[in-house]
């Protein structure tokens, strides 16, 4: 076993090793592998040779041979990628011989193609180049900045790297030196996209600062110094820049302060390129100027010329600041500096002259004079001021030295210079002071150069004044200066007057040379007219020409509408004040003066004001106008028309037409046609053209249908004219009645074009065809129209009514009327044939057998007013038919009776008036129809007894009633009717049979209940065994029934029987205590309290309130008094009061002498007598009077003694 | 009894808001009473209470010394209108039957009757001409209107 062992684990080593000896050898003889065993190929062999030669730095032909070595037929992946790398690498070589040789152009070109080689990125070859082209370019400016080849390095960086920076900043350079002005201005625009650095901001302010374009250079400059804000170039060019451009002066002082100081531009005196340092760590011009010293094309590396210019420009700066005598010094620092130029002088002249140092400044001021040309007008002036009030000379010489400041302030044309108008009129003064005459030309210029500065100060005002003392042929421009200031402060001078006349002679100029600057003109006039009115109150100027009144006042008055529009009434008032105080008389004035006053309800002033216009104008008709006009809105139309009709004889002309235009307008509001259509005639003759005229004449004419009048306007209606269509209305109706039917056509056509008006031309149309008879056209029209509901449709109804009517149509007539309204139909004179119709119609419907609808039209007939003798006879006729109960109306009746005479009715229907005759209340007339009757039939009989029974007499009823009964025994209306006569007369048994005849004859169960009860009720022996079975239901109704009677015994009688029967029914027993309360009524009435007295002892109860009231006045009529209190008393109510008992107590207590108690009940009687007594309609102080009664006697009581 | 402790309005019949009409009317009927010996009351006693109610002053004092038959509910005259007292005539209802009228039957020349009627005007009054002369009569004429004048 272990043999075997070990057996195995030698053959297991063995077998190991050899696996492990083929692994290696197929390791090294892989392709790529030790090449022990492989062959070297020719294609490697070439690229060995290719590398030595590019060794030998022959790299054209290494590239050329590695070129060589691929076979295009069988690419091999993995040697051609060796021999582009193999390519770059040749590439990259030639690159780097040619920026050896400065072709930087051509490295880049080669270095980009190795790179593609390689797989190096683009950019890192371009960003070498481009520092590389740098690098050159700063070398050549620092040595040759006027060598083209910057410009060409300059072009080669921004075809590596477009627009760059710094490249484009030293091209800018270049250009400076070589005073490409414009192109070193693009380079350095270029060049200010490095946001970080100052240096071409600094170069581009200062190149824009020189080429006067100082807003762009504060710009610039402002953003050089944020990039380096101690930078002492950049302060002078920055202060320079904004004094230049008006800028803030205090700033420019403290920068040009600081750059003149010690820390500024003094300190780099001696080591003038250490300047660029302070452009900062950013600056290209500080980098470069550490490696070498370099120049600047504009010279502000020159401590000393900056120097100057920082002076200068802040002598200038604090001369902007007010600081004069400060400005002066600097000035005077740069002159003892040795800078004599003209900016100096002129400068340090002026600033003497500014601090009043006149003195000192004369000399520099004569000697800028000598050198600038022309002078400018702030060193004329000056100088003149210099001269003026020079103290250094004799005194002979001050005169002369006036004359000459004189002559050099006038000799400039100096229009517009502020600051020399302000020195001029300091010499101006001067020249005053010391007593010298300004001659005329000096007058003149000074005027016209104070003018031209719109000076208008007291100096000013002066001189316009000298000028107008001596000038024959003043200036419209001093006039117009002299205007302006005058307006402006509300000053004034001696030529005032002369002045203002001068200026507003030519007013047109004035007003637009004032427009021009934007002056107000308006306020101007109102001096000229405010001063003018002081010194000649009561008219307008005359300088300004004949016609200036007008235009004055016109303008006046504007302004004050203006002013009222405005809301602003002071002013107008102010103004029309002052129209009225030029022009006292003037129409317009007082015309809105009148208007003013109307608006303020002072019709006295209105008067006033309109009488004075009458009186200086009398062949104005305006002011009878506004007084007619006044008058009409007043009411008073009569007055009106007079005035103006009193203006129209006034005026003439169009005027005059349009005058009795509006005449005829007032007319017609009036409502005064017949003068309206005159005064419309006599406006149409005098402007046969006008419109308004001829319609209102046609209109007038059409409303009062006069239509011969109307045909003969139809010549005067011309075609066109006018766009009124209601002409073309009038025209077409004009024309029509004319019988012009072609141009009627036409002008409804021309009406109908206009929507507003569209229907009525149609029913226009519609009307003519009517005339013309061509109703069937008519009827289209009318047809083919849509009408909207109102006035138009139911005219249209009233037409189409109309049409059919003349058609015999006349249901169609009758249907069209219906739609109108009552009023409509009255005012068109309808109701009569609208009757007509509706009674045509009723016949047709009575012949037709349909009653009921003729009752209907035939009522609609009469209510129409329609008149017919038989149209009651018809209708009674219509009625009967329709079982509807005769016609009430005593007129009718009549009418009946007249066409039914008695000889030719029957019985029955006298029987039949007489019933609508009395139940009209006309008894006589019914009793006058019944005594005609030969042969009473049993109707004629009732009649007779309703009559009876209607007049009171019972007797006579019951005769008729019986006599009808016997002609007619069952008859329910006889018996029942007889029943209650019986009963009313007392005559219970009788009234028993008949109610119970009445009950057998009565078709409705209810009432034969009734009338069963109250024949059981009725006789002396009651029927109990009928009225014990009377429900609560029985005993209202029979109450219901003997309330009617109206016969208190008789009603007392049956209660009291109905009482026993019923002793336990409420609403009998409240019958039964009624009915006392009535009887006992009754007996005060008839006189026999006495009898009520007596019956009271034997009634059970206490009795009710209002019989106990009524047997107190019984027992107070008989006398017994005390009695008559007792009851007063329990009636009183529990709560509040009874004044009409109180009265009934204290008459009983007066009368029994205690007039205690009377005061007492009298007192509580007036208390309630108002609301409780009654008085008689009419009288309203009734009650009032029946107290005073009362109370007068409760005064003498209470000043009697009491018995 | 004493005409004066009945006083005029008892003696009458009347009641306190009778007009001088009632009282003129209730006389008449009071005397016609009187003299069929319906009323206790003489004609004369009749004849002075008119006069005394005929005259205002009178009436008044009149009224201040004369007795209330109603108290102030007025329930008194509530129940002479309920129980129809007011007037002579008898307060039931009686039956009326219409008699049976015998009408002729009526013939009427209709053609006669319109032709007598004049053939009716086609109504006129168009609105826009009475506009017209309305708003003419209206237009510019303000007093202080400044084209009053037309210019």
């Amino acid at each position: 076993m272990p043999a075997l062992l070990i057996h195995l684990i030698n053959y297991g080593t063995l077998t190991i090793s050899l696996a492990l000896f083929i692994c290696a050898l197929l390791w090294v003889i892989r392709p790529g592998g030790v090449p022990l065993l492989v062959r070297i190929s020719p294609r490697e062999q070439g690229l060995r040779r290719a590398r030595k030669l590019l060794a030998t730095g022959d790299w054209q032909a290494a590239f050329a041979a590695g070129g060589q070595l691929r076979n295009a037929k069988r690419p091999d992946p993995h040697f051609d990628s060796r021999i582009q790398n193999f390519e770059g690498d040749c590439l990259y070589r030639a690159a780097e011989l040619s920026l050896q040789g400065r072709r930087y152009a051509e490295a880049l070109e080669l270095m980009r193609g190795a790179g593609d080689r390689l797989g190096l990125p683009e950019a890192e070859f371009d960003k070498r180049i481009a520092e590389l082209l740098l690098a050159e370019l700063r070398r050549r400016i620092a040595s040759d900045p006027k060598a083209d080849e910057i410009r060409r390095l300059a072009q080669e960086i921004n075809r590596v790297e477009s627009a760059h920076p710094e490249g484009s900043f030293w091209l800018a350079l270049h250009h400076l030196y070589a005073g490409r002005m414009d192109s070193a201005r693009e380079a350095l625009h270029d060049a200010i996209a490095a946001a970080r650095v100052p240096d071409p901001a600094l170069y581009l302010g200062t190149l824009l600062l020189r080429q006067d374009q100082p807003n762009g250079a504060v710009e610039c400059l402002r953003q050089a110094e944020d990039l380096a804000p101690e930078c002492p170039i950049i302060w002078v060019q920055l202060g320079t820049a904004l004094i230049t451009a008006g800028g803030d002066a205090n700033t420019a002082v403290q920068l040009l302060e600081k750059a003149t100081g010690p820390n500024g531009l003094v300190k780099f005196a001696k080591t003038p390129n250490a300047i660029w340092s302070a452009l900062g760590p950013r600056s290209w011009l500080a980098a470069l100027a550490r490696r070498a010293p370099i120049g600047c094309p504009l010279g502000l590396e020159r401590i000393e010329e900056s120097l100057a210019l920082a002076r200068r420009s802040l002598a200038a700066a604090l001369e902007l600041c007010d600081r004069s005598t400060d400005a002066a010094t600097i000035y005077y620092q740069s002159y003892s500096a040795g800078d004599h130029t003209l900016e100096v002088r002129k400068g340090l002249g002026l600033s003497l002259s500014r601090s009043s140092l006149h003195d000192d400044a004369l000399p520099h001021l004569q000697a800028a004079f000598e050198q600038e040309n022309p002078p400018s007008p702030a060193l004329m002036g000056h100088l003149a001021l210099s001269l003026a009030r020079s103290r250094a000379i004799k005194p002979a010489d001050h005169m002369r030295h006036m004359q000459h400041a004189l002559s050099v302030l006038t000799t400039v044309d100096a229009r517009g210079d502020m600051e020399w108008a302000r020195v001029a009129r300091e010499v101006v003064l001067e020249a005053k002071k010391a007593d010298v005459d300004l001659t005329p030309a000096h007058r003149l210029a000074l005027a016209r150069a104070f003018a031209a500065t719109d000076a208008h100060d007291a100096v000013a005002l002066e001189t316009y004044d000298h000028l107008a003392n001596d000038e024959n042929t003043l200036p419209m421009e001093i006039a117009v200066a002299y205007v302006r200031a005058a307006t402006e402060n509300n000053a004034r001078v001696g030529n005032d007057e002369k002045l203002f006349d001068r200026a507003f002679r030519e007013r047109e100029l004035l007003k637009r040379l004032f427009a021009e600057h934007k002056w107000n003109f308006a306020r101007a006039e109102r001096q000229y007219l405010e001063r003018w009115v002081q010194r000649h109150p009561g008219r307008y100027p005359d300088a300004p020409g004949p016609l200036y009144g007008a235009i004055a006042e016109r303008t006046l008055i504007d302004e004050v509408r203006r002013c009222v529009a405005d809301d602003r009434p002071d002013d107008g008032r102010a103004v029309l004040d002052l129209a009225f105080r030029l022009g006292p008389t003037r129409a317009l004035t007082l015309d809105l003066l009148a208007e003013q006053a109307d608006r303020r309800g002072d019709h006295a002033d209105v008067a006033q004001y309109l009488d004075t216009w009458t009186k200086h104008h009398p062949h104005d008709a305006r002011p009878l106008v506004r007084r007619a006009l006044i008058e009409r809105r007043d009411g008073k139309a009569a007055e009106a028309l007079e005035h103006l009709t009193d203006a129209c004889v006034m005026a003439a002309g169009p005027q005059r037409a349009k005058l009795l235009a509006m005449t005829a307008r007032i007319a017609l509001a009036a409502q005064n046609y017949e003068v309206a259509e005159e005064l419309f005639g006599q406006s149409r003759s005098l402007t046969p053209q006008a419109s308004e005229p001829i319609t209102g004449l046609a209109a007038l004419a059409w409303q009062r249908r006069d239509f011969d009048k109307l045909a003969s306007l139809a010549p005067l209606f011309n075609r066109g004219g006018t766009t009124e269509t209601v002409r073309s209305l009038l025209a077409a109706a004009s024309f029509a009645l004319a019988g012009d039917d072609i141009r009627a056509a036409e002008e409804i056509t021309i009406a109908r074009s206009d929507p507003a008006l569209a229907a009525e031309a149609a029913y226009l149309r519609a009307v003519i065809l009517n005339w013309q008879d061509k109703d069937d056209e008519a009827c289209i029209t009318l047809d083919l129209t849509t009408f909207d509901a109102g006035p138009m449709r139911e005219m249209v109804h009233a037409l189409r009514g109309q049409l059919a009517w003349k058609a015999g149509n006349f249901t169609d007539a009758l249907l069209f009327w219906s739609e109108l309204s009552p009023e409509r139909r009255a005012a068109w004179g309808l109701n009569r044939h609208n009757a007509a119709a509706a009674f045509r119609y009723g016949m047709a419907e009575l012949a037709a057998d349909r009653p009921a609808e003729a009752v209907e039209w035939l009522g609609q007939a009469r209510a129409n007013g329609f008149h017919h003798e038989r149209l009651a006879l018809v209708e009674a006729t219509a009625r009967q038919r329709a079982g509807q109960p005769a016609v009430q109306g005593t007129e009718q009746t009549r009418q009946l009776e007249a066409v039914l005479p008695p000889d030719s009715r029957s019985a029955n229907t006298s029987a039949w008036i007489a019933r609508m005759y009395r139940r009209d209340g006309d008894f006589e007339s019914a009793r006058r129809v019944l005594a005609d009757v030969t042969t009473p039939t049993w109707h004629v009989a009732m009649q007779s007894g309703l009559l009876a029974l209607h007049e009171g007499r019972l007797d006579d009823a019951e005769r008729d009633f019986i006599t009808a009964k016997e002609q007619a025994p069952d008859t329910i209306a006889i018996e029942y009717n007889l029943a209650f006569t019986h009963l009313t007369q007392g005559r219970h048994e009788e009234a028993a049979a008949d109610f119970e005849r009445a009950a057998e004859l009565h078709p409705n169960p209810e009432a034969q209940r009734v009338l069963t009860l109250l024949a059981a009720l009725c006789p002396r022996t009651v029927r109990r065994d009928i009225l014990a079975a009377m429900t609560p239901v029985d005993d209202q109704r029979v109450i219901k029934r003997i309330q009617q009677i109206g016969r208190i015994d008789t009603v007392l009688t049956l209660l009291q029987s109905l009482a026993q029967a019923r002793p336990q029914s409420g609403v009998v027993l409240q019958a039964l205590t009624e009915a006392y309360v009535l009887w006992t009524r009754n007996l005060i009435d008839r006189g026999e309290p006495e009898v009520a007295l007596a019956a009271a002892t034997k009634w059970p109860a206490a009795p009710a309130r209002p019989l106990g009231n009524l047997l107190g006045v019984a027992a107070g009529v008989t006398g017994n008094r005390d009695q008559a209190l007792q009851y007063f008393q329990s009636s009183l109510p529990t709560a509040e009061d009874d004044a009409r008992i109180q009265q009934n107590l204290a008459i009983a207590t007066t009368r029994s002498g205690d007039s205690g108690r009377a005061k007492h009940h009298w007192k509580r009687f007036l208390v309630g007598q108002p609301a409780h007594c009654p008085a008689p309609a009419g009288d309203a102080n009734y009650l009032f009077r029946v107290g005073e009664v009362v109370r007068q006697r409760l005064d003498d009581c209470m000043t009697e003694t009491p018995r | 009894m004493i005409r004066e402790d009945a006083g005029p309005f008892l003696i009458l019949g009347i009641d306190k808001d009778a007009s001088d009409a009632n009282v003129e009317a209730q006389y008449e009927l009071r005397k016609s009473a009187s003299h069929r010996g319906e009323l206790k009351w003489s004609a004369d006693d009749i004849e002075w209470a008119r006069d005394q109610l005929l005259n205002a002053d009178r009436r008044v004092v009149a009224d201040a010394d004369s007795w209330n038959t109603d108290i102030a509910s007025g329930d008194v005259l509530r129940l002479i209108r309920l129980y129809r007292m007011e007037n002579t005539s008898a307060g039931w209802e009686p039956l009326d039957p219409e008699p049976p009228a015998e009408l002729p039957t009526t013939s009427i020349d209709m053609d006669a009757l319109v032709a007598e009627l004049p053939l009716p005007d086609a109504p006129l009054e168009l609105p826009a001409i009475a506009r017209w002369l309305e708003r003419c009569g209206a237009v510019g004429l303000d007093p202080w209107s400044p084209d009053v004048f037309g210019n």
